[in-house]
């Protein structure tokens, strides 16, 4: 066995196994990133869009930033007019190379028999079904296949012979980590995996590479700095609804059994799952007996990892890699979208590859090689056959959400997202069935409830809209779509009075908000409101988009018809939403004015 | 750390550092709140969008021949990458950030020859290049990062030992390139030159004048053919530094011999202070600052030869915000560091003033340093003014005609923002060393050439004050508001008498 073959038929295999992906079409997240995301339709949008966040349109709120993915969908949109094989094609082969590379990096330790085991697990591992067979998942393949770069080419940097030698392969790393950072967020550990193997290798190096890592900090420092401009901002937005009000003890308390979790999944990959959303994983927010599990496990991984470094460095690498690469969506220090998702595993893999590699590495010049290679034989086989058998959940956005809520019937947001899908579709009952029954699965979650209010509004049921929407509004106050639906649903079922109270109230919460004003607009004609407080809301929309003149153009027709005394008593509590403009902009409005004093409100104090 | 100092990763690391505070300093402030910036970025969209060097923002987009255009090119080429202002002032900023970063390693660099102590060297640079009026410039779109890096780099090769002609020929394009991003980078086509003659380089002063010269000269072409192309009411402003210098007169030049220059770098260390305490704590700083120059004057000669012209220009010069001497303050730590520490050498003579002056630097320059990172106090300034400008802007841009054109005191930042064409409210010229305003007649007269449409000032109060109160109170309605916020900006239809 040379170095060579080890390396190709790794990748051979990895890229046959998952052939049949080509077969899949669009699913899950691919539907809104790529098939509906004009930015992805040809090469000159993907490259216009190179500044944009990474989800589109409506989705914005969602953030993250990934142009050089973006630009990889463009350029594959138009080699294929948008055909989705060619997209899987596309990720078939970006699996086959992360597999050869994931060898070649192996290599530096093991003997090429360990490394072509290695390659094998890497590139079986049903794990990594999510990450090639749906399209999105992309952005792991890429990251990955680019931070393995950066590893090798920063081996030939430590060792190169010349200094024109060493800077051409400080070029390459710097591409290859300004592409890993571009490609996804997880790029951001490839300064601290070059330093991991740096430490590992067992080559002594032959120049310093103090020199590589101030380059390499220094652009991992400037994509964070554009990151955080483009899509630092909308972060907390992305927040998953199982965090949603937990405190940070309770988020770690969660996530200790997720950890488990995690190493069972690297272990013992066979039984998987699209969504790891409560109730597959269920919000612990004190401590459990499988938390303490899965504290003590992790730091045994952990402490293994320590261990080995001196005795068996490739297995630290693989530890400390998959630490590193699950690190940034371990919802530890911060907050991720997701509690868990199979595709950010991808690298973490490297883990148990890289022992098995090290394992058969180990033995196979002893007596037992026959056993050995038919053990392995045996379960890259059994992984190879998961993997296919998994594949083709990924063909369909209805055949995912179906097929997992049939496997996972306790996951409330497949629920969620199925009854978005269908109500989509026009079968709001279908629809307002599956939103109710994910709200009854998991309440902590005010989405579902909202999603359910409209739908039940939609279906002309008033009272279980109000319900719902109440059911919201109870977990959380401070949210547009929760007050809009709670506004009309209170108009709905008759209660302008209420309704008006809630629209304030978040009114005064919310300054700014465009749907909580609308909102408020329509409580005020339901319950028959006075023409000036509705002109006052309107100054207050207007202000809030910036329509500075059309705001003060409102106040001053009001100054010049000014409402009456005898309306004033009702108004005071609904007027403090309309304060700070009034306050603002027209200091001496009068009829205001007498309002504020009516109401003891320091409508004039400047 | 310390193996990697010794091994000459020291300046890298330096610089990395100061470009993680550089980024971190960065702020959400409008650009063109401190005025400038936003000329140096409407000039960049008119290069990006093939306009020429010109002043898009004003009626007619005259040629700009006030502002040199390097870091304007710079910027035009950033803004074409991402054409989506004002989204791509992040890569401004990173820009900015960068070139600091990058001037932070070369002046670490270029400091080796001091021969210091490491960690005073160190110290003392990173410290002067992360002080708090430097974050405050790099936190804004101005041109200093770029010209300190030029700057450093022409000191820094012309400083280096076996200076033939090619090295020479470099130090000549940075110290042409410094000029062609700020006017004063003249002082190093002056320096650099004397520092290779004095060092007996004849040959290598004469070709880093000639390439410096070379490589500024397309700028002094602009200025010649298009120098009187801007309206004479907007000289002060607009015009070349030839015709602000002019305005000035020679009286106004040399009333700058009065050290107010200096007042940057003490006022810093003590920001209010009795005038005789002022004066003896600027006496011990340059006190020290001179030993300094005199220890290091053999080792790093084109610093001092730069430094000198430097700081006599923007003593002379009759208008000199104090940017102008806060992007020293590197090299006057070093100095200072230098200075104090051959001081300590004299005895009790030497270490009592130093110890003096080593706890107003802690006290006075340390504290406000602690205060003003913790709380980010150097960008309040920035974020404060952005406050009225952002209402203003918005309210423009939905209030008024798309082909209005608007006068205010922040012209160029309402261009960018709103895309009206823009002229400034304040118009002034210099009587001395003092600014004169050209009074409301002939303002209103200036406005209606121009064709002004509405006028919009951030806030009610300033020197545009006099001007907006006697113009409102005129009985043709001059000025009708469209809004008016308290204590905030106010916007007005501006219509010309009959």
């Amino acid at each position: 066995m040379t170095r060579g073959r080890a390396t190709w038929i790794a990748a051979a295999v990895a890229s046959v196994v998952y052939l049949l992906a080509v077969r899949n079409g669009w699913a899950g997240d691919d539907l809104v990133a790529i098939r509906d995301n004009p930015a992805t339709h040809s090469l000159s949008s993907a490259i216009a869009a190179w500044f944009e966040v990474y989800w589109p349109g409506e989705w914005r709120w969602a953030g993250l930033y990934r142009p050089f993915t973006i630009l990889t969908y463009g350029l594959d949109w138009t080699i294929a007019g948008g055909a989705p094989w060619w997209f899987h094609l596309v990720n078939v082969g970006l699996h086959g190379a992360a597999t050869a590379l994931v060898v070649r990096v192996a290599l530096a330790w093991l003997p090429p028999v360990g490394a072509l085991v290695t390659g094998l697990v890497f590139a079986v591992h049903p794990v990594h079904v999510e990450a090639v067979a749906n399209v999105v998942g992309r952005a792991e393949l890429l990251v990955a296949v680019w931070l393995l770069l950066a590893v090798l080419s920063a081996r030939r940097y430590r060792q190169a012979e010349s200094s024109r030698t060493r800077r051409w392969w400080l070029a390459v790393t710097l591409v290859a980590v300004a592409l890993a950072l571009c490609s996804k967020e997880h790029g951001v550990i490839t300064i601290a995996v070059l330093a991991v193997d740096h430490l590992l290798e067992p080559r002594r190096p032959r120049n310093s590479a103090t020199g590589l890592y101030v380059a390499v900090a220094a652009l991992t420092l400037a994509w964070l700095f554009v990151w955080q401009s483009i899509a630092g901002g909308l972060v907390g937005a992305g927040t998953h609804a199982a965090f949603f009000g937990v405190s940070p003890y309770g988020r770690v308390m969660t996530m200790l059994p997720v950890y488990l979790e995690v190493l069972r999944l690297l272990a013992w990959p066979f039984a998987l799952a699209s969504d790891y959303a409560p109730q597959v994983v269920p919000v612990r927010e004190t401590v459990t007996l499988v938390g303490t599990l899965g504290f003590l496990v992790t730091g045994a991984a952990l402490a293994l990892a320590v261990l080995s470094v001196r005795r068996a460095p490739v297995v630290a690498f693989g530890i400390l890699v998959a630490v590193l690469s699950y690190a940034p969506t371990a919802n530890l220090l911060v907050v991720s979208g997701v509690v868990l998702a199979e595709r950010n595993l991808y690298l973490a893999v490297l883990a148990p590859a890289l022992i098995v590699g090290w394992g058969v590495a180990r033995v196979w010049d002893g007596p037992r090689r026959r056993a050995v290679a038919v053990a392995c034989a045996g379960v890259v086989l059994l992984f190879a056959y998961r993997t296919v058998d998994r594949i083709p959940l990924w063909s369909d956005p209805l055949t995912l959400l179906v097929e997992e809520q049939a496997a996972h019937p306790e996951n409330f947001h497949t629920r969620v997202l199925l009854g978005e899908y269908v109500a989509a579709r026009g079968d709001s009952a279908w629809a307002l069935g599956e939103l109710l029954v994910a709200g009854a699965l998991f309440p902590a979650d005010p989405w579902a409830a909202v999603l359910a209010s409209r739908q039940a509004l939609a279906q002309g049921r008033p009272t279980l809209a109000l319900r719902e929407a109440r059911r919201a509004y109870r977990r959380y106050r401070s949210d547009a779509r929760i007050v809009e639906v709670l506004t009309n649903a209170l108009i709905a079922t008759g209660r302008p009075d209420s309704a008006l109270v809630v629209a304030a109230a978040g009114a005064r919460d919310l300054p700014g908000s465009e749907m909580v004003l609308a909102a408020y607009r329509r409580a005020l004609v339901a319950g028959a409101g006075a023409a000036w407080e509705a002109t006052l809301v309107d100054a207050t929309r207007d202000w809030s988009a910036g329509r500075v003149v059309s705001a003060a153009a409102r106040l001053d027709s009001l100054e010049r018809a000014p409402p009456a005394r005898a309306e004033l008593g009702a108004a005071c509590a609904r007027l403090a939403a309309t304060v700070p403009v009034v306050r603002a902009l027209q200091p001496r409005l009068a009829a205001v004015l007498e309002v504020g004093a009516a109401c003891d409100m320091p409508v004039n104090g400047r | 750390m310390s193996r990697a100092l010794a091994r000459g990763h020291g300046p890298a690391i330096a610089g990395l550092v100061v470009f993680a505070v550089a980024l971190w300093a960065q702020t959400g402030a409008m650009v063109g709140v401190f005025y400038d910036d936003g000329i140096y970025v409407a000039i960049a969209k008119a290069l990006a969008e093939g306009r020429g060097l010109v002043s898009l923002h004003l009626p007619g987009a005259p040629p700009a021949v006030h502002y040199p255009p390097l870091y304007p090119v710079v910027l035009a080429g950033l803004w074409r990458l991402w054409p989506a202002f004002p989204a791509n002032v992040v890569l401004f900023q990173l820009f900015d950030a960068a070139a600091l970063g990058a001037a932070a390693w070369i002046m670490v660099h270029h400091a080796r020859r001091t021969a210091l102590p490491p960690l005073a060297r160190y110290l003392a640079l990173t410290i002067g290049v992360t002080a708090f009026p430097m974050l405050t410039l790099v936190g804004v779109r101005f041109s200093e990062p770029l010209f300190l890096v030029l700057l450093a780099g022409a000191v820094c090769v012309a400083d280096g030992d076996d200076v033939g002609r090619g090295k020479a020929a470099a130090a000549g394009v940075l110290a042409g390139l410094a000029t062609l991003t700020r006017s004063i980078g003249i002082a190093a086509i002056v320096g650099i030159p004397l520092a290779f003659w004095l060092r007996g380089r004849r040959r290598a002063a004469g070709v880093a004048l000639g390439v410096a010269l070379a490589v500024s000269a397309p700028w002094w072409l602009w200025l010649a053919a298009h120098g009187d192309g801007i309206d004479p009411l907007l000289a002060s402003n607009y015009g070349t530094y030839t015709q602000y210098a002019g305005q000035a007169g020679v009286v106004g030049l040399l009333a700058g011999l009065d050290f107010t220059s200096l007042q940057p770098f003490s006022r810093l260390l003590v920001p209010a202070l009795p005038t005789p305490i002022w004066l003896a704590v600027t006496a011990m700083v340059f006190g020290t600052v001179v030993v300094g120059a005199v220890t290091l004057a053999r080792r790093v000669p084109t610093l001092l030869l730069v430094l000198v012209p430097y700081v006599g220009m923007v003593t002379l010069w009759p208008f000199t915000p104090d940017r102008f001497m806060w992007i020293l303050l590197p090299w006057m730590a070093l100095l200072a560091t230098a200075g104090s520490l051959r001081a300590w050498q004299w005895g009790w003579w030497g270490r009592i003033p130093v110890l003096v002056l080593t706890m107003i630097v802690v006290v006075g320059f340390g504290w406000r340093q602690v205060v003003s990172v913790m709380d980010r106090q150097f960008a309040m300034t920035a974020d404060r003014a952005s406050r009225p400008f952002a209402l203003l802007t918005a309210g423009i841009r939905t209030g008024t005609p798309e082909n209005a054109i608007i006068a205010s005191d922040g012209e160029a930042m309402i261009y960018l923002y709103t895309g009206r064409s823009a002229v400034p409210l304040f118009l002034f010229k210099l009587d001395g060393r003092r600014m004169r305003s050209f009074g409301a007649d002939t303002t209103q007269h200036y406005l209606c050439r121009q064709g002004v449409t509405h006028v919009a000032t951030s806030w009610l109060g300033g020197d545009a004050l006099p001007l907006l109160d006697t113009l409102r109170t005129r009985g043709d309605s001059v000025l009708t508001p469209l809004f008016t916020v308290a204590d905030g900006p106010a916007l007005y239809r501006f219509r010309c008498p009959r």
